[in-house]
């Protein structure tokens, strides 16, 4: 009962996050703009969550490993933001990123650990690359990094908890569910309709 | 209760050396030029209120307090030499402070959020003897050792070192009262985070000083 309902509440948190694509418009300041600055776009909301849900789905170490391994590698992306690499293709990898991670979810793919962690890894690339292009712009880039790998994180965590509906009786189902929607959302991006 | 009453007792002896080494002087010369303790107290806190420092001493404490106590204590100790030698070299290397502390932060975030199975027993040490340099070299910012009072010093030197005793307590503490499987997890999701704020300060820091 107690996993059902923290499914539930991560679920009302995550559909929470307004229509707006994350990486429109300019950055305003600090922590705060880099709190919301995911939130705020369904293209980030819908690929963090889904991370949390395939480790949810994978179980353990999945569970764990894989909300480890996104941000630490999702800052090395934003490293090359900020270093100005030109990486190609990020809003690609960001829009593939939500559809091949739901699919993953709605089909109930156990793949082995490092090809999940490989998956992961790359899309974070994308993900910290598009933020880290956009930090030098923030007035205070540090604070504006910790809120937007805070908000990453419970993004994660939230995803988790919506992988925890998977112990209540037909939870699989709206799992699976919410995996085909995580896929449409990626599906729509890729196709320029969101 | 065993970590509980090593934090408890490390914190008590040094508010104790703190307390007898400057009795009475405080604000001996008016606001803003203050003497002995309160200069002390005033360097203490001044030490670890930079987000360089920060990232850095909390990245090393998450490790060192997840860590076996036995080996955490040792590793205290390889800290307060590196704060005390950081103190001299300083003027060598103070032009790298910063990007050192924060690869030194990103190397022990990466640590606490990998936790490999065996670790070699000279990892904790070795990475508190360079978070002490480290921090030191951030905190003196290239002023020779005999420019700065002695109470600054000892600010330097006890205020980061006060700050992983701290945290490193807490750790403890909620790792002996909260058995749950999921805790210890929490506390490596901390790390990634850590890491995360470091390799972005890092990256901005290169960009700042050319590299």
């Amino acid at each position: 009962m107690k996993l059902g309902l923290l499914g539930l509440a991560s679920g009302v948190l995550a559909v929470s996050a307004c229509a707006a694509s994350a990486h429109v418009g300019g950055i305003p300041g600090g922590f705060a703009s880099g709190f919301f600055h995911p939130i705020l776009g369904w293209d980030h909301v819908a690929a963090m969550v889904a991370v949390g849900m395939w480790g949810a789905f994978l179980g353990r170490p999945a569970l764990w490993l894989l909300p480890i391994l996104f941000p630490m590698v999702m800052a090395c992306g934003a490293a090359f933001g900020i270093a100005g690499f030109d990486l190609p293709h990020t809003e690609t990898g960001i829009a593939l990123s939500s559809m091949v991670l739901g699919v993953m979810i709605l089909l109930g793919v156990r793949a082995p650990l490092w090809v999940a962690g490989l998956i992961v890894g790359v899309f974070a690339v994308c993900h910290g690359y598009a933020h880290g292009v956009e930090l030098p712009a923030a007035s205070n880039p540090f604070a504006f990094a910790l809120g937007f790998i805070i908000s990453t994180g419970l993004l994660h965590l939230c995803g988790i908890g919506l992988g925890f509906l998977l112990g209540v009786p037909g939870g699989k189902y709206v799992v699976r569910g919410t995996g085909a929607a995580i896929a449409l959302v990626g599906t729509a991006f890729l196709a320029g309709v969101m | 209760m065993d970590r509980i009453r090593i934090w408890a007792n490390l914190w008590a002896v040094l508010s104790v050396v703190l307390a007898v080494s400057w009795p009475g002087v405080a604000a001996a010369h008016g606001a803003g030029s203050s003497v002995g303790y309160t200069l002390a107290i005033q360097s203490m806190e001044e030490s670890v209120w930079s987000p360089v420092l920060l990232l850095v001493l909390v990245g090393y404490a998450i490790l060192a307090g997840t860590s076996a106590v036995g080996s955490a204590k040792v590793a205290l100790v390889f800290l307060l030499a590196g704060l005390g030698i950081g103190i001299a070299a300083a003027r060598w290397f103070s032009p790298y402070g910063a990007i050192s502390a924060l690869i030194v932060g990103a190397l022990c975030s990466v640590v606490s959020a990998a936790r490999p199975a065996n670790p070699p027993k000279v990892m904790l040490p070795v990475l508190a003897f360079a978070v002490g340099v480290a921090a030191t070299l951030v905190n003196l910012d290239g002023h020779p050792p005999a420019s700065l009072p002695f109470a600054v010093h000892f600010g330097i030197v006890f205020g980061p070192f006060a700050l992983v005793v701290v945290v490193m307590g807490w750790i403890g503490m909620i790792l002996q009262m909260r058995r749950e499987v999921w805790v210890p997890i929490l506390f490596r999701i901390f790390s990634s985070w850590s890491f995360a704020a470091n390799a972005i300060y890092l990256a901005f820091q290169l960009k700042s000083a050319g590299l």
